[in-house]
């Protein structure tokens, strides 16, 4: 998909928004769209309310384009809003606040003897990347929201903070935490995977 | 910030360190370059922690749903059609509006489709939510541009689509259709019981979306039940061949990629059958055979000492249906019989007694298992 960069600068794309020009709209749109409908379908299953929030999102900011400060905070200011219209929604039907957890059974992690490294040195193997995330979905629902709003979205803490309503602080004390339980539940699965490599060269060995 | 005391989950969980590890600039690279020189003691836990933000990047990236140019475009489109019509865009915003893409059209079309299709699997609730206020509902969405058609009635409804295609629509049944179809496809959304009529158009397949079933065809007439409360979406066949496959994946441009996989095709008085415990497509035969439509009635036709095997025949050509057997076996096999409407079950039932075979029905099709007859 092309995207139609016609603004090169932040402040002539600002400008001409303000002034109501529809291509830096759309640019606006583009730069920030993708990131928004996959934040939205993780706090919403419903694709078709995700789809019409992230548009009352854009329908908003064009309303209120007078109004906007300035780019820098347009992004954060979307996740906002997206969030606040979900979760008033979701409520509204009694849903969830969010997705179905992966995992409710798998407490036992916790009871595996942790084996005393840290997130392996091959940090980019498809495995830890894959226990990584297993154990994320594992995670309290505030803690794993704002861990992906601070490492997917890269939002700064002060931002996350305004978008979950919560005070800097907290998500400071959510993301430190999170990544404390992961530290454990990652070395427990380690060592649980080393344990079954054991288990199943001891059985290959043994054939 | 003392970040000389951070521990390595303090640093990570730090906007500032976490924007250097994943977009550093200069100024930043130089701050926590000077850092490390005052504070050498750190370097082991700055290379943790910054190991860490890659890695929860990456990860929380993966987790993150994926969003495709499509359903970015759709968004777009409709958004675009919002400001448009909300309101007062200002003076200039009129002629910048691009037209329409034509890529962008079908896959539209497709687009608005599909997810209905998913919303109708998913949350009955939501779409069969009054308007209450007459037994038949008709109501065009404004954002897909789709009629929405709801049954509330308690007898049958006839929905005429755009290209002479018919739907027998049950009632608590709702179809969701294009005011016009694409000119590559006819796509339409079932929930609940429909009959449809299909227009021969070979260029232009009609596909039905039923809960996890994707049914297509050229031109026929089959009936599709996919209640969204009924774990089983069946497709019962009455005329011309049709292929039926089940999509997974709520994610609707998921769907379309891999609706293909493990389909069936059936021909008429077949049923295929998907039961979302075991996700699987099986092939059955329908509840009811009927004969064939034809032109004039059917007449009453009678054998008169005749091989078996003709009768069998018949019924096959009058029904649209296989029926295997070994001709060798039934070479000797004869029988008077009188072939008019009626029940093909009990008249195979017959059939079967009056030459000692019996028949068993496998995967749509009729299978007459005998050891033969003496001459």
């Amino acid at each position: 998909m092309e995207s139609p960069s016609q603004f090169l600068t932040d402040t002539a794309l600002w400008n001409a928004f303000k002034t109501g020009d529809a291509a830096a709209f759309e640019q606006i749109y583009r730069m920030h769209s993708r990131h928004l409908l996959s934040y939205g379908k993780r706090l919403c299953p419903d694709y078709d309310q995700v789809q019409d929030a992230v548009q009352d999102v854009f329908v908003e900011i064009w309303k209120r384009r007078a109004t906007l400060c300035d780019l820098s905070t347009i992004r954060f200011y979307l996740f906002r809003v997206l969030r606040n219209r979900l979760v008033k929604q979701m409520n509204n039907h009694a849903d969830p606040l969010l997705r179905p957890q992966l995992l409710d059974d798998e407490t036992d992690l916790f009871s595996i003897p942790s084996v005393d490294f840290f997130l392996a040195e091959q940090e980019t193997t498809e495995r830890v990347q894959q226990q990584l995330r297993y154990c994320i979905e594992g995670l309290p629902h505030r803690q794993r929201e704002a861990l992906i709003l601070a490492f997917y979205h890269q939002l700064s803490n002060p931002e996350i903070a305004q978008i979950m309503s919560i005070n800097t602080q907290s998500v400071t004390n959510h993301i430190s935490r999170a990544l404390l339980t992961l530290r454990g539940l990652m070395t427990g699965i380690l060592g649980l995977l080393l344990l079954l490599l054991r288990f199943d060269a001891g059985r290959l060995t043994g054939e | 910030m003392d970040y000389h005391y951070f521990t390595w989950n303090q640093l990570a969980a730090d906007s500032a360190f976490r924007e250097w590890v994943l977009r550093p600039t200069n100024d930043s690279t130089q701050f926590w370059t000077e850092f490390l020189t005052r504070y050498p003691q750190q370097t082991e836990t700055v290379r943790q922690a910054r190991r860490v933000v890659r890695q929860l990047a990456m990860a929380t990236e993966a987790l993150s749903p994926s969003v495709t140019e499509d359903e970015e475009e759709v968004v777009w489109q409709q958004l675009r059609q919002r400001i448009g019509n909300d309101g007062q865009p200002g003076g200039r915003i009129v002629p910048l509006w691009t037209p329409l893409r034509p890529r962008w059209q079908q896959i539209l079309a497709v687009a608005s489709v599909v997810v209905m299709a998913g919303i109708g699997w998913w949350l009955p609730g939501r779409i069969t939510t009054p308007p209450r206020s007459a037994n038949q509902t008709t109501v065009a969405d404004a954002k897909t541009g789709l009629i929405n058609q709801i049954n509330r009635s308690n007898k049958p409804e006839t929905i005429t689509l755009a290209d002479g295609s018919t739907v027998v629509l049950q009632p608590g049944s709702q179809l969701r259709y294009p005011r016009q179809f694409a000119d590559n496809q006819r796509i339409v959304l079932l929930s609940g019981d429909g009959f449809f009529t299909v227009v021969r158009k070979s260029a232009q397949p009609f596909i039905v979306y039923a809960g996890p079933t994707v049914t297509r065809v050229l031109g026929t007439s089959f009936r599709v039940r996919a209640f969204a409360n009924n774990p089983t979406v069946s497709v019962d066949v009455r005329t011309g061949r049709v292929s039926v496959s089940a999509h997974i994946g709520t994610n609707w441009p998921d769907q379309l990629r891999q609706e293909s996989r493990a389909g069936v095709m059936l021909t008429p008085n077949q049923r295929a059958v998907f039961e979302t415990g075991t996700n699987r497509l099986r092939k059955d035969l329908v509840a009811v055979p009927v004969p064939l439509p034809t032109p004039a009635p059917v007449a009453e036709e009678t054998f008169d000492e005749r091989p078996v095997t003709d009768v069998l025949a018949r019924l096959e050509a009058m029904y649209g249906l296989e029926i295997r057997y070994d001709k060798v076996v039934l070479a000797d096999c004869t029988i008077t019989t009188t072939l008019g409407a009626g029940n093909l079950f009990s008249r195979l039932t017959l059939i079967c007694q009056a030459i000692g075979a019996n028949y068993t029905v496998d995967a749509g099709q009729i299978i007459i298992h005998s050891t033969g007859c003496t001459p």
